[in-house]
């Protein structure tokens, strides 16, 4: 067209062009303006980087105790929050036991993001018979309880870490691969996804372009939800033998090895618990902040 | 335009769109493992049509009539069942290069405005997207994004970086047709395009369609159900109802001397706005018959007030000259309708 | 003019927004006569359906407040209790929708919830309101109406459902009825259908009637008077044909001389520049100016006020004659 490359003096110089705030840009400020999520983003940013930063924080080895210091009260000197029943330090502990428990909790979910997001785009993008193969694959999984599902395959595989995060990740997938289905099929039906094949995109072209990102933000949201699912059954698998094994400090093999002191020192004992808990509901209520705050135009 | 001019030497004015006994129908139930008689939506059946450079042909019908459906097998989003499309006589669809090369060549606007713009992209990303696709280097996609932007009436600095949300739908729409063009499309399609938009707003839209037919020697296909909106800015029309091709003829030939009873029929439920001329008695009554059970022979029998026998036993042809059509027993002295002329 | 069916005056309407309050209804004041039909013609955002609704009280309470007077039969609407608003809407007054799909509820019967209508406005046995159903059913020119009767929503093709809400809208012989685009989402020859059933209807039951449309023709079709809205006001009123024909505010003609009706092909069409301003901004002025050929120093100033003129022709406008 030279009729284009005649005229295209006349545009103006691209400086004073006019740039919207984009929608994750205003995802994001929002998110920061509501008080709960903003909360929850602190609280989970402080654990994490306790958990990260453990060897600077604390002098004491998280695997050595000393006996005649055991069941500590929290408030003693030295160790603030009190000492377990090998009298390690718990303070040290928990903040180890952090690494451990969040990399249970996390990985598993990433991991299925990756493998049943790719799947569920796939199937939702495609639809047709690829469509049903997968998603009556993934009925099968989802047809048992979840937990019930995670303890069978982490014992079928035997104790350990790496066993347990196979587990939970198997056992996520299927949600994620019905969520990002749906999604994509939504998405998938829409006129701009036509008009850009109008256009002669190819399917990953429109994929990457026009699909990933407009299913990404229900799938975030329900990801940061199971986020906070995978906590507790990754504190569970440990609770019951399936997950770490001690020596190694993780805050639900934590509460098995502390439960006999329950009467003794009840506060010490239910300090584990109460890191799941906050992370656990951290997670949940950041889930529900982040789909109010995607809840633009 | 240098791709045009040469376009243009092809001798005696081939056709530049050429469409030949398209169908489609989509399958509703039965047939398959549990077995049952297969049954069938006769979406469309047997268009032909001719587009020549710099002209635009009207679909005109009511939902369900495969107006939509039509633009969509053409533009093979959706794969016909049979029929050939040339362009300046390249047939398409044989191999994906084709394909592709057609879509650049062809270009479609849809209805919602604000559903085929993607909402995470800016008004610039979504121009430029289908001119990148082809290989048009960034900075001139940009550039020309602009000039486009421009073009249909946005100032590139204040619109360029917004979203599909910040804009009304007019400007939205504005949008889309740039998006269209911005791939220098020889044929663009038109679903209902101005259909949603307000009356004054519809207006500026279709003087803008006007004049970027003429800038880039355009053709248009433009499907509405809005018949005043058709005969402004069609060169032929072709009426269409439950799938079939009843009317096809130069838009004024068909509007001042309609022969099928259907066009007849559309063309008298136009409303006039001189309260002085109003209608008094509906020209036909009742909803068009569900294209799941169409009626045996012409599909407009049911409803059509010349109803004869034949037209409830056979289906009728297609009659007239290559410019001038109309499927009627009413006007093909061998069917033997009782009410014909000759 | 006989007995005023409504009385409006002064109607406002604000919508509570995060940026402050927005007016999307400014001063409107329409009269209805028994057995007249108003045509309100105007674009999206004009606030004729919001207008419509204000009647009804059907906006959300706590986003959105109503002032003004709006008598319907010598009440005033506004100051009804929640018992009587429940009486009056559906009762005295009913609406029709654009999209009759939403209008029915999906899981009963089109027959069972028109006769649930008429049980609750006239305390009808359930035998005598079937067969009330039934007659209104074959009024509106629904074929074999009996086994229509028990029918599901979904089972009825577009133009059936319409005349089956008309029928729902009808179940309590209202006085008022308002209509919301009711034919914008059918096909041209199902429009024309209706729009005549409405005309009949209308004139045998004496019914006053507000048609919002956005389709000129579709107001000529069936108005007596029209009032134009633009921007939240009304813009000129008076009887359908002095209007129409001879439009004394610019938008009037502008919006008139925009339609493609009669437009010859490859003349360009005289459309109105620009669009409709946005409510939460509006010009200190006439909320036209912006987009008027005829605008003047004054109307960038100052907002015109709606005039009565002769033949009870109220336009709002400084430059009025000059148009015409």
């Amino acid at each position: 067209m030279t009729m284009i490359s005649e005229t295209q003096n006349k545009v103006q110089p691209e400086a004073q062009v006019h740039v919207s705030r984009g929608y994750w840009q205003t995802v994001w400020r929002n998110l920061r303006r509501d008080p709960v999520a903003a909360v929850c983003m602190i609280v989970l940013a402080l654990i994490f980087a306790g958990a990260i930063f453990a060897p600077l924080l604390t002098r004491y080895d998280p695997a050595v105790g000393s006996i005649v210091s055991r069941l500590k009260p929290v408030g003693t000197e030295g160790h603030i929050l009190g000492t377990d029943e090998q009298g390690r330090d718990m303070l040290t502990r928990l903040l180890y036991g952090g690494r451990m428990s969040l990399l249970m909790g996390t990985v598993p979910v990433l991991l299925a993001l990756v493998i049943g997001g790719s799947l569920g785009t796939i199937a939702g993008y495609f639809g047709g018979r690829l469509n049903t193969v997968i998603m009556r694959a993934a009925d099968v999984l989802f047809a048992f309880p979840s937990v019930l599902l995670a303890v069978a395959i982490a014992g079928a595989l035997g104790a350990g870490v790496g066993n347990a995060l196979v587990a939970l990740t198997i056992v996520l997938i299927p949600p994620l691969l019905r969520v990002t289905e749906s999604a994509a099929t939504q998405v998938r039906a829409l006129d701009y996804v036509e008009a850009a094949q109008a256009s002669g995109a190819g399917s990953l072209t429109i994929i990457r372009v026009h699909v990933l990102g407009n299913m990404l933000g229900p799938v975030l949201v329900y990801s940061t939800s199971l986020l906070s699912v995978a906590i507790i059954m990754a504190a569970g698998l440990s609770f019951i033998g399936l997950g770490a094994k001690p020596p190694t400090a993780e805050w639900g093999l934590m509460l098995n090895t502390l439960r006999t002191a329950i009467y003794s020192q009840p506060l010490v004992t239910i300090l584990p618990g109460l890191f799941i808990f906050l992370v656990s509901l951290s997670f949940n209520l950041l889930s529900d902040g982040l789909r109010s705050a995607m809840d633009v135009s | 335009m240098n791709d045009m001019t040469a376009n243009t030497a092809t001798p005696g004015g081939t056709p530049k769109l050429s469409v030949r006994e398209l169908s489609k129908r989509f399958h509703v139930s039965g047939g398959g493992l549990m077995g049952g008689e297969a049954r069938y939506v006769h979406a469309v059946s047997d268009v032909n049509f001719n587009l020549d450079k710099g002209t635009t042909i009207g679909i005109v019908g009511e939902s369900g009539c495969g107006k939509s459906t039509t633009a969509r097998l053409i533009m093979h989003l959706i794969n016909p069942d049979s029929g050939k499309i040339s362009l300046d006589g390249d047939p398409v669809g044989a191999d994906p290069a084709s394909l592709k090369k057609f879509r650049r060549d062809v270009q479609m606007v849809f209805q919602d405005s604000s559903a085929s713009l993607n909402p995470r992209l800016t008004i610039e990303q979504s121009i430029m997207f289908g001119a990148t696709i082809h290989g048009t280097p960034k900075a001139e996609a940009r550039k020309r994004s602009h000039y486009l932007l421009n073009r249909v009436g946005l100032d590139p600095a204040r619109f360029a970086g917004r979203y599909p949300h910040e804009l009304s739908g007019g400007q939205r729409q504005r949008v889309n047709i740039a998006r269209a063009l911005a791939v220098q499309p020889k044929v663009v399609i038109f679903d209902e395009a101005v259909s949603a938009l307000d009356k004054s707003v519809e207006a500026q839209v279709l003087n803008l369609l006007n004049e970027l037919r003429e800038e880039f020697e355009l053709s248009y296909i433009f499907i509405s159900h809005d018949l005043h909106v058709v005969r402004y800015i069609s060169d032929t029309v072709m009426v269409m109802y439950l799938g079939q091709v009843v009317e096809y003829g130069p838009v004024e030939d068909v509007y001042n001397t309609p022969q099928h009873p259907y066009t007849k029929a559309l063309l008298s439920s136009m409303l006039s706005v001189d309260p002085d001329d109003r209608t008094d008695a509906a020209p036909i009554q009742g909803d068009p018959p569900s294209p799941l059970d169409l009626p045996s022979g012409c599909c407009f029998s049911p409803r059509c007030s010349h109803v004869a026998d034949i037209c409830r036993s056979l289906s009728p042809r297609i009659t007239g000259t290559r410019t001038r059509q109309v499927a009627c027993h009413l006007v093909d002295p061998a069917a033997g309708h009782p009410e014909c002329a000759t | 003019m006989n007995t005023p069916v409504l009385n409006v005056r002064d109607l406002v309407v604000e919508f509570k927004t995060e940026d402050g309050a927005v007016t999307a209804v400014n001063k409107v004041g329409i009269q209805l006569g028994q057995g007249e039909v108003l045509g309100l013609i105007g674009e999206s955002g004009s606030g004729k359906s919001v207008t419509l609704r204000a009647l009804l009280r059907l906006l959300p309470e706590r986003k959105s407040s109503i002032s003004g007077i709006v008598e319907v039969d010598g009440r005033n609407v506004l100051e009804m209790s929640d018992k009587e608003l429940r009486a009056y809407r559906g009762g005295e007054t009913s609406m029709i929708f654009q999209e009759p799909a939403t209008a029915f509820d999906p899981v009963y019967t089109v027959g069972f919830q028109i006769s649930e209508s008429i049980r609750n406005h006239l305390g009808a046995s359930r035998a005598e309101a079937r067969a009330r159903a039934l007659e209104l059913l074959k009024l509106v020119g629904i074929p074999s109406p009996e086994t229509r009767l028990d029918n599901y929503p979904h089972e009825m093709s577009g133009g059936m459902r319409q005349r089956a809400m008309i029928a729902l809208a009808l179940a309590s012989s209202p006085k008022l009825l308002l209509a919301d685009e009711p034919t914008t989402a059918l096909d041209a020859t199902v429009q024309i259908q209706v729009i005549l059933l409405l005309r009949e209807l209308q004139r045998d039951l004496r019914m006053g009637v507000i048609f919002v449309t956005h389709d000129i023709g579709v107001a000529a079709e069936i108005s007596d008077q029209v009032a134009v809205m633009y921007a939240g006001r009304i813009v000129e009123n008076g009887k359908a044909r002095d209007v129409l024909k001879t439009p004394h505010h610019p938008y009037t003609e502008g919006l008139l001389s925009s339609t493609v009706h009669g437009a010859k092909k490859g003349e360009t069409i005289d459309a109105i520049p620009g669009m409709p301003p946005n409510l939460a901004d509006m010009p200190p002025g006439c909320a036209f100016a912006p987009r008027c050929r005829y605008a003047t120093e004054i109307c960038h100033q100052e907002k015109p006020e709606l005039e009565t003129g002769a033949n009870g022709r109220r336009v709002a406008c400084f430059h009025a004659l000059e148009v015409a």
